[in-house]
């Protein structure tokens, strides 16, 4: 689970395995907090503890080489470290289905997966996803062929203007890799982080249930 | 020329026959009896596909070779002047490419523009921002009505007209009155202006007259806070100049025709040396409307720094400068027979659009009810706070917040079922308004489930019914074009200028054409947003159904009509004999025949262009304004709202809406759906907790952010059970009206009306927070004990 993924895979890191909690890893709990699956269990680290840690490699703030496994594929790309997994996705991948909209964590429109677990990708630094699989909205179809979450979208018109879309497919995906028959009520905690601000919510529950095989009028009471 | 059609009108069964006057080469009006393939279906939005993939490029996701990063620099202050701007630091600064100062001397409210730095990255044009040093001289300021309204309160727009003058006031540049008819020569008193003349409508009969012999009259004042906009997408636009002075600009205006002209007289240039265009639109409600300054403050960077420039708002910016809902503080009166007739309304709104007019809230009070004496008086009261703009239906969701809560009141006084009483009083001009009323008490539950006396029961927890009307028009904008192209090898394309921030736009475009050439309606690709093409208007004023399906169904019909003269010669039939039937197939009376593409073939050239225009409705307007025309229907709508309170916390739930609507032509069951839950629920989200917050002691906004500033969200979400009214006006080929703007009318009114059901305490100001509730509910104790 993500409250125990205190460390990154690879260099540069910080991070202090004595407290069980990095700043980045607050970060990155925060933000999933807000994508609303999270079950967030944090303590902050206390001047103290953050003293006696032992002295980390320092990285930045020059660009530095950054590797990530985006939908399956990996990129290496310049950066500095201060760069946020959201900016990295979209202006240095140009992966722009990714989108940032309140730069804080509360609206969820940056949601992607990061092994598996959906996060506010605007919460993250870039370099602390390197060695983890991400995936973005970009990677929910193949090929052609749209995930069927994606035509459940579309069937029942789950977008007006699309801002939010990509962020709340994102939530939906993970929510239906872990629960494959959401009730409605866990399909609105699924994405309670995501906003919407064409009212578009009553749809996406639909979508929800008719891509895990339900009868979408169930939102209509 | 023109020619004598016989249409069949109305809704459910109360159908009549009428003869209209059409255009002599209109294709034949579509009416209550034309039995569709494509139109009235729940076709799925032509650009879902690329929205759902992360394909869908919006201004904010654009970026262009060679592009620099421009940034802002925007006064903390609500009032000051500017004494001295110093830029030496931030022109050396890495990577800084251009500096450019506004010409402002005075600011006005919080996030005024006064200069801009463009970089090679966002990072470093953020550094210089911060390095460029203003001087100000801060002034006084004034943030909150009650403050901006006392006759010696600083003036927001000095210069035009001291208190008591009558000078006249200009908005500053960049600040669009959302109602310029409004403040035409207004008389100043201080900050606070009157409005000549409502859109909406004009005084009737005798008010006080009116009063005097009513059984039962209701005086209540209501308030209603600054919503902002807070779309996903904040504004942005990306400018650069080609050879020959030139200017290119990509931004998510709602009218890229409007923003073409409005930067070629910012620059001086023809207006056909500016292009404007988007892709998509991540939302606009109303805002957009405007460039200025943003995008002119891109190309003044870009001229310097002969290099394109990016500029997009942060979501801080956009609570600032993006444009809100004004504020509203309403007095109301309505009068009452105990028989059940409603004799006199009346309103005086003192609204405020901060720096910045148009906060008119009178159109609920003249449209809805048919009562005989109405009299309703707006005032525009300035604020130092960033200016308003219209924001999905103006003024009528504040208005009808109060109009329709002071309704029930009287109702209350009078002892009248307020299902009944507006069966009464609010269904002459809109017959159907009747049938929705019936509809919707039905699948609320009404007689069953309401509590027959408010506020009965016991616990903490308590339940309500209630509901309110709503009101719209039938606005479109005669003289839009629409072209349609049928290519050779059987692709068909439309264009047109008018934009697709989420309404469907393009979808029903493509529904009117496909519906004509016999197609499907993917089968039509819709460009749209590029100042280039014909022109058709912005969204706005819930129009462009029913302004742009018209001429869009004309152009289909007159390059159909080329396509099957060839077809006729190749055939060697009289052109009258044929017709396109689905699968796009040419038929001839003699059974001969000819596929879609073997028709479009024989296209000279390759191709064929038509052009529709919008002609006016059949009727002619009942308002013909520069800007927008107003038919002769209105648009009527009913919302019940089902509700919980939670009386120890204050805290209301709402648990179900029934929406039951009329929108002309239903045009698409499925889209429309999604549109009028959407104004449901931005309904919702204003009336349950959206309230910007303003810091009275530093006249800044405490909340510019989407932490502290609340929009409603998934949980929040009640069941909604809408109801789509066909209603057939027989005024265009297609007779589409319009959705967005009435969907957001009643809803608030409803809940409010449901709490007084659920508990017996009136809500007079939004937002019904915990806070309102329990003061309301504390004063509703008061009131049993005394």
């Amino acid at each position: 689970m993500r409250e125990k993924d205190d460390s990154v895979a690879s260099p540069p890191t910080n991070s202090h395995p004595a407290s069980g909690i990095t700043r980045r890893s607050f970060l990155k709990g925060a933000g999933t907090g807000a994508a609303g699956l999270a079950t967030v269990r944090l303590s902050l680290p206390t001047a103290e503890a953050e003293e006696k840690a032992p002295a980390a490699s320092v990285v930045g703030p020059d660009p530095m080489a950054v590797t990530f496994r985006v939908n399956g594929q990996t990129h290496t790309v310049r950066l500095e470290p201060r760069v946020t997994l959201a900016d990295a996705l979209r202006d240095h991948l140009d992966l722009t289905g990714t989108k940032l909209i309140c730069d804080r964590g509360a609206c969820g429109g940056c949601t992607v997966l990061l092994d598996n677990e959906p996060v506010a990708s605007c919460m993250i630094l870039a370099i602390t996803a390197q060695g983890k699989e991400i995936r973005t909205v970009e990677g929910l179809a193949q090929g052609d062929a749209l995930d069927p979450l994606q035509e459940a979208f579309v069937a029942h018109d789950a977008l007006q203007c699309g801002y939010c879309t990509p962020g709340m497919l994102m939530s939906c995906r993970a929510l239906l890799n872990q629960n494959p028959k959401p009730s409605l009520s866990e399909i609105k905690a699924a994405v309670s982080g995501n906003v919407c601000r064409c009212g578009t919510y009553p749809h996406v529950f639909a979508a929800v249930l008719a891509a895990s095989g339900q009868d979408p009028r169930l939102v209509r009471g | 020329m023109a020619r004598d059609v016989e249409l069949t009108i109305g809704y459910d069964d109360q159908l009549t026959t009428v003869k209209r006057t059409i255009p002599d080469d209109e294709p034949s009006p579509w009416d209550a009896k034309s039995s569709l393939r494509v139109v009235g279906k729940s076709v799925p939005r032509v650009d879902a596909r690329d929205k759902v993939t992360g394909k869908a490029k919006y201004t904010l996701d654009l970026k262009v070779p060679d592009m620099l990063y421009g940034v802002i620099v925007r006064t903390p202050y609500p009032a000051a002047q500017v004494r001295a701007i110093d830029i030496s630091a931030a022109e050396k600064m890495p990577g800084v490419r251009a500096v450019h100062l506004l010409d402002r001397k005075n600011v006005r409210f919080q996030g005024h523009e006064i200069a801009a730095v463009a970089a090679e990255t966002l990072q470093q044009a953020e550094d210089a921002a911060r390095a460029i040093k203003v001087e100000y001289e801060p002034s006084p300021f004034v943030v909150t009505l009650a403050k901006a309204m006392q006759p010696d309160a600083p003036l927001v727009m000095p210069g035009g007209g001291a208190a008591g003058g009558g000078g006249q006031v200009k908005a500053p540049t960049g600040i669009v009155p959302v109602a310029a008819w409004a403040a035409d020569e207004p008389t100043q008193h201080g900050n606070v202006f009157p409005v000549k003349r409502s859109l909406f409508g004009k005084n009737r009969g005798d008010v006080e007259q009116a009063v005097r012999t009513a059984d039962a009259v209701v005086e209540q004042e209501f308030f209603t806070p600054v919503q902002t906009h807070s779309c996903l997408e904040t504004h942005a636009a990306i400018a650069y100049w080609e050879p020959g002075n030139r200017l290119v600009v990509y931004c998510g205006a709602k009218s890229v025709t409007d923003t073409r002209e409005e930067l070629a007289d910012h620059f001086g240039l023809p207006h056909s040396q500016v292009r404007v265009s988007n892709q998509f639109i991540g939302g606009h409600f109303g805002t957009k409307a405007s460039s200025l300054p943003y995008a002119a403050i891109a190309a003044h960077l870009a001229r310097k720094a002969g290099r394109p420039v990016k500029i997009a708002f942060s979501r801080k910016d956009e609570h600032l400068a993006g444009g809100n809902r004004p504020l509203n503080q309403m007095k109301v009166r309505v009068a009452g027979m105990r028989d059940g007739v409603l004799t006199a309304v009346e309103v005086v709104n003192h609204g405020s659009a901060g720096a910045g007019f148009g906060a008119g809230a009178s159109g609920p009070f003249f449209s809805i009810y048919d009562c005989a004496n109405v009299h309703a008086t707006d005032f525009d009261v300035l604020m130092n706070t960033g200016p308003g703009c219209a924001f999905r239906a103006p003024g009528h969701p504040q208005g009808a917040f109060a109009l329709e809560v002071a309704i029930d009141m009287l109702c209350e006084r009078l002892g009248q079922d307020p299902v009944e009483f507006r069966l009464r009083n609010s269904c002459d001009r809109t017959p159907w308004r009747a049938d929705e009323l019936r509809i919707g008490a039905e699948r609320i539950g009404w007689k069953e489930r309401r509590n027959p006396q408010a506020g009965v029961g016991s616990g903490p927890i308590r339940r309500g019914i209630g509901v309110a009307n709503s009101v719209w028009y039938s606005v479109y904008n005669p003289g839009a074009q629409v072209e349609v192209q049928i290519n050779k090898d059987g692709s068909v394309v439309a264009f047109t200028s008018t934009s697709a921030p989420g309404g469907g736009e393009n979808t029903v475009i493509a529904q009117a054409i496909a519906e004509e050439l016999g197609l499907d309606a993917h089968q039509v690709e819709v460009r749209l947003a590029h100042s280039d093409y014909p022109y058709s208007p912005a969204p706005g004023g819930s129009k462009t159904t029913s302004t742009v399906t018209p001429p869009a169904r004309q152009a289909a019909y007159r390059a159909k009509q080329t396509l099957l003269r060839q077809a006729a010669r190749k055939l060697n039939v009289p052109t009258e004999t044929l017709s396109l039937q689905p699968g796009g197939r040419v038929v001839a009376q003699s059974g001969q025949t000819l596929e879609w593409k073997q028709a479009c073939t024989l296209l000279p050239g390759g191709k064929t262009t038509a052009l529709g225009e919008r002609s006016d409705d059949y009727s002619g307007p009942a308002l013909a304004l520069p800007f927008l025309s107003m038919g002769q229907d209105l648009v009527a709508g009913v919302q019940f709202a089902e509700v919980t309170v939670d009386e120890r916390i204050g805290r209301v739930t709402i648990e179900k809406i029934v929406a039951v609507q009329d929108c002309g032509r239903v045009f698409n069951p499925l889209l429309a759906e999604s549109q009028l839950q959407g104004g449901i629920i931005n309904a919702l989200s204003f009336g349950l907790f959206e309230e910007r917050v303003m810091d009275e002691l530093e006249g800044r906004m405490l909340n510019p952010d989407f932490l502290f500033y609340k929009l409603a969200g998934p949980r929040e979400m009640p069941v909604i059970d809408s109801v789509l009214l066909n209603v057939y006006h027989g005024q265009s080929n297609t007779d589409a009206r319009n959705l967005g703007e009435p969907a957001k009318v009643a809803t608030i009114a409803a809940v409010v009306n449901a709490i007084y059901n659920a508990t017996g305490a009136w809500i007079t100001e939004l937002p019904i927070a915990p806070v309102q509730v329990l003061t309301t509910l504390e004063a509703r104790d008061r009131r049993a004990r005394a």
